[in-house]
């Protein structure tokens, strides 16, 4: 900036009295290109934070909803008496879908990985829920959209 | 084209287009089902194919596939209701004993294993579902859930004498699962078609598999076990499949079903261009397992006033073709080769 306002000045004791005008004009544009673009970093960082944060409790929602079906269950499953042939094989999926909700890596949200590992709880969640012979499914909450009267 | 392919038999009775042809493994009952949500049975009396029966209560919309059990006494019928109904007919009667419910949406399609003691469906939410049979209880305890495929998928078959299930996808993707330390999983992908994969159908040894698709085209892939002569790299000791073979050319629309007979080893598909075509393989052919020929045998162009849905070889009698159609019915054809 300050090497452009040295030119600028040498020019203005030429002849082009115009020259400071327009170039004025493009100082200006600079300038508010850069307050901007600092601001648009501000305010998309703020919006990325809000929607990470609704994301993420969208996903930590989910995962809860199950973590909290497949915790009680176990619980009563390992209530029913000795040799109930019922229990072995759900109890058995149960405990290894509390380890893979446990174990999800919570780093890479973005990772393929990450999504395959959502899709594998998905899909054992309704392999236990058949299993119990329960019809359950996860529906999100609805957005909190406020009091209305 | 050195065969002919003769109508038999027209039966009609359904209101609706008719999904899905199936022979019973004695090759006497031809199940079918459709749009009028009814599964029909059919069976020859004296010289006239006749409907048995009329199977109604089972589903609230559109009835997509049916499937006998190996030993024919149980009926799976796969619907848009989101359920698989079996019917047991042990008592004479066909009952509804059991009710497969875990699909979101439209069930698309339900495949018995050889032994008959694994059961498996696919449906429009993408996912695979294994269950695992108990006649006696008739007991069905799901074994799986498979979210593999990123889209609907089509059909699945069992590959013959193995517990090894395959599927096609909206994905246009083929993908085969087997069983490993208590769960299934994926462990071959078949990627050459262009669009959806329609159906798929193993040949009598399991070896061979052929797809439709809604590129128009057929394609035949051969199955390379671990240490195979031709060097082809397998991973995991696991099996590796190519495409040997693409038969195109043939239909001008979407190949929606395929059966390979089991006893002839003629090929049968249909189409959205409401044609039936027989392909034969040409048995002259020095490399069969890596370059193998189907010459075409028969086309019969208007098999149907419209789209054709469906085809299955009959297990018993060589030659005997069922099919169905959008136009509401379900035709016998009978296979002779001209040279005989």
């Amino acid at each position: 900036m300050a090497r452009f306002q040295e030119d600028n000045d040498s020019m203005c004791d030429e002849d082009d009295i115009f020259d400071s005008v327009v170039m004025a004009e493009e100082r200006c544009q600079a300038a508010g290109y850069e307050d901007g673009f600092k601001k648009g970093q501000e305010l998309g960082r703020e919006q990325g934070l809000v929607m990470g944060m609704e994301k993420g409790g969208q996903i930590g929602d989910e995962l809860g909803f199950y973590f909290g079906f497949i915790v009680t269950w176990r619980a009563l499953l390992k209530n029913k008496p000795d040799g109930d042939k019922d229990v072995p094989r759900p109890l058995k999926i149960i405990e290894s879908l509390i380890d893979i909700i446990k174990e999800l890596p919570q780093e890479e949200p973005n990772s393929v990985k990450y999504w395959d590992i959502i899709q594998k709880i998905r899909a054992k969640f309704k392999q236990v829920a058949s299993l119990l012979k329960i019809s359950v499914n996860y529906t999100p909450k609805t957005e909190h959209k406020g009091f209305s009267f | 084209m050195d065969g002919k392919l003769q109508p038999i038999s027209t039966l009609s009775g359904h209101q609706d287009r008719v999904w899905c042809v199936s022979w019973n493994p004695t090759g006497t009952l031809l199940a079918s089902c459709g749009g009028d949500k009814t599964v029909r049975i059919w069976g020859k009396e004296g010289d006239d194919w006749v409907c048995k029966k009329i199977l109604q209560d089972g589903h609230t919309r559109t009835v997509r596939r049916v499937a006998w059990s190996p030993c024919g006494q149980l009926l799976a019928s796969a619907g848009f209701d989101a359920q698989t109904c079996i019917w047991d007919r042990r008592s004479g009667e066909f009952e509804c004993t059991a009710t497969l419910e875990g699909h979101e949406n439209e069930v698309k399609s339900v495949a018995w294993s050889q032994s008959g003691s694994l059961l498996a469906s696919c449906s429009r939410d993408k996912s695979v579902w294994i269950w695992e049979v108990d006649q006696e209880d008739d007991d069905y305890q799901c074994a799986s859930v498979l979210s593999i495929h990123s889209q609907d998928v089509k059909n699945i078959a069992w590959q013959p004498g193995r517990e090894i299930l395959a599927s096609c996808s909206y994905d246009n993707t083929i993908r085969f699962f087997h069983e490993e330390d208590d769960d299934w999983s994926s462990f071959a992908t078949l990627e050459g078609h262009e669009s959806t994969v329609w159906a798929i159908s193993f040949d009598k040894t399991g070896s061979r598999l052929a797809s439709s698709s809604d590129d128009k085209t057929v394609k035949i892939w051969q199955e390379y076990q671990p240490g195979n002569p031709e060097g082809v790299v397998t991973t995991d000791n696991m099996p590796e499949w190519k495409c040997v073979c693409t038969l195109s050319g043939h239909h001008s629309r979407t190949v929606f079903d395929i059966n390979w007979c089991h006893q002839t080893g003629l090929i049968a598909t249909c189409s959205a261009d409401d044609s039936i075509l027989i392909f034969k393989e040409d048995e002259s052919i020095q490399d069969r397992r890596n370059q193998p020929t189907f010459d075409l045998a028969v086309k019969t162009s208007r098999a149907h006033t419209e789209d054709v849905n469906g085809v299955c070889w009959n297990p018993k009698q060589p030659g005997l073709l069922a099919s169905c159609s959008d136009d509401g019915s379900v035709k016998l054809w009978q296979y002779t080769s001209e040279l005989s």
